[in-house]
């Protein structure tokens, strides 16, 4: 079993850890690009908590050598020949999308209401009011905080709304050199936002830019 | 994909989250075999709230310090 962790340029080298169940890293060449992935004797895969990290570890160590494409965890092939099956005709994508991620990171937003927000009304009209006042709230939080990090990052995607949920999230793609200026920013929103409270995770692999186009 | 509880989450609780919501959620889509049931999802989130992740989190203005994937091995 071949368990695929990223697309990774052709002279990219396997990054110094191993990957999950302690198996080295290797870099199989597609063509245009190259897979970065682990062989493993066939096993099932859930997300416990060594894979998920280990995941997230060898995609960071691989974002310090060079751009990424990863992969959605837990995707593996029989063999080889299932890889470069499921691969084939798609190298010539995934070269452009490794170009315009070069020198690229993602940033993870999170803007939360206060948490009176999770003690709602269970029922009646007292519900749809609190429904709607929640979206309100919400909304303003969008215009108010992740709409203007947008102007700082090449690229942004609002991750959807979760019914009745107090809190909005949004991913940015931002250059390496301006992650400092980005937090800086985030900071200075979440000052000056009242009671809303603003996080910000990162750097992460591209995770959220890599999408159908490349699939 | 969230917690009920009434206590705000802490930097390390986002960081999990933020991981998840990408590893499970983003990244390439390509035809291979992805078993993964959604039941699991959950206990992964809850079991993972507990551990410390190594991404730098902004919070009410404060940047916490780096801190190390090591202390998940078991």
């Amino acid at each position: 079993m071949i368990y695929l962790y990223a697309i990774v340029e052709t002279g990219a080298r396997p990054p110094a850890c191993s990957g999950i169940d302690d198996e080295p890293l290797e870099v199989v060449l597609l063509g245009g690009v190259a897979a970065l992935c682990s062989t493993h004797p066939q096993r099932p895969l859930s997300p416990e908590p060594e894979l998920i990290w280990r995941h997230d570890l060898v995609l960071e160590r691989a974002m310090a050598g060079g751009p990424v494409l990863p992969v959605r965890f837990g995707t593996t092939f029989a063999d080889a020949t299932a890889l470069q099956a499921a691969l084939a005709g798609k190298e010539t994508g995934f070269r452009a999308q490794l170009g315009e991620l070069r020198g690229y990171v993602e940033l993870a937003v999170r803007v939360s209401l206060p948490e009176e927000w999770r003690q709602a009304p269970a029922e009646g009209r007292a519900y749809l009011e609190n429904r709607l006042a929640l979206r309100r709230e919400l909304e303003a939080a969008t215009q108010g905080v992740l709409a203007p990090l947008e102007s700082f990052a090449r690229d942004s995607r609002r991750l959807a709304r979760i019914a009745g949920e107090p809190f909005i999230k949004a991913s940015y793609l931002v250059s390496t050199g301006e992650v400092d200026r980005f937090a800086a920013e985030v900071r200075r929103l979440g000052g000056s936002s009242g009671d809303l409270q603003v996080s910000c995770t990162g750097p992460w692999a591209p995770y959220s830019f890599v999408g159908e186009e490349a699939a | 994909m969230t917690t009920a509880e009434a206590q705000p989450l802490a930097g390390e609780d986002i960081a999990v989250i933020d991981l998840l919501d990408r590893l499970l959620c983003g990244g390439v889509v390509v035809a291979g075999d992805i078993t993964l049931a959604v039941a699991d999802i959950d206990l992964v989130y809850v079991s993972l709230r507990a551990l410390i992740s190594s991404v730098s989190v902004l919070e009410g203005g404060e940047l916490a310090p780096q801190r190390t994937k090591a202390a998940l091995k078991r």
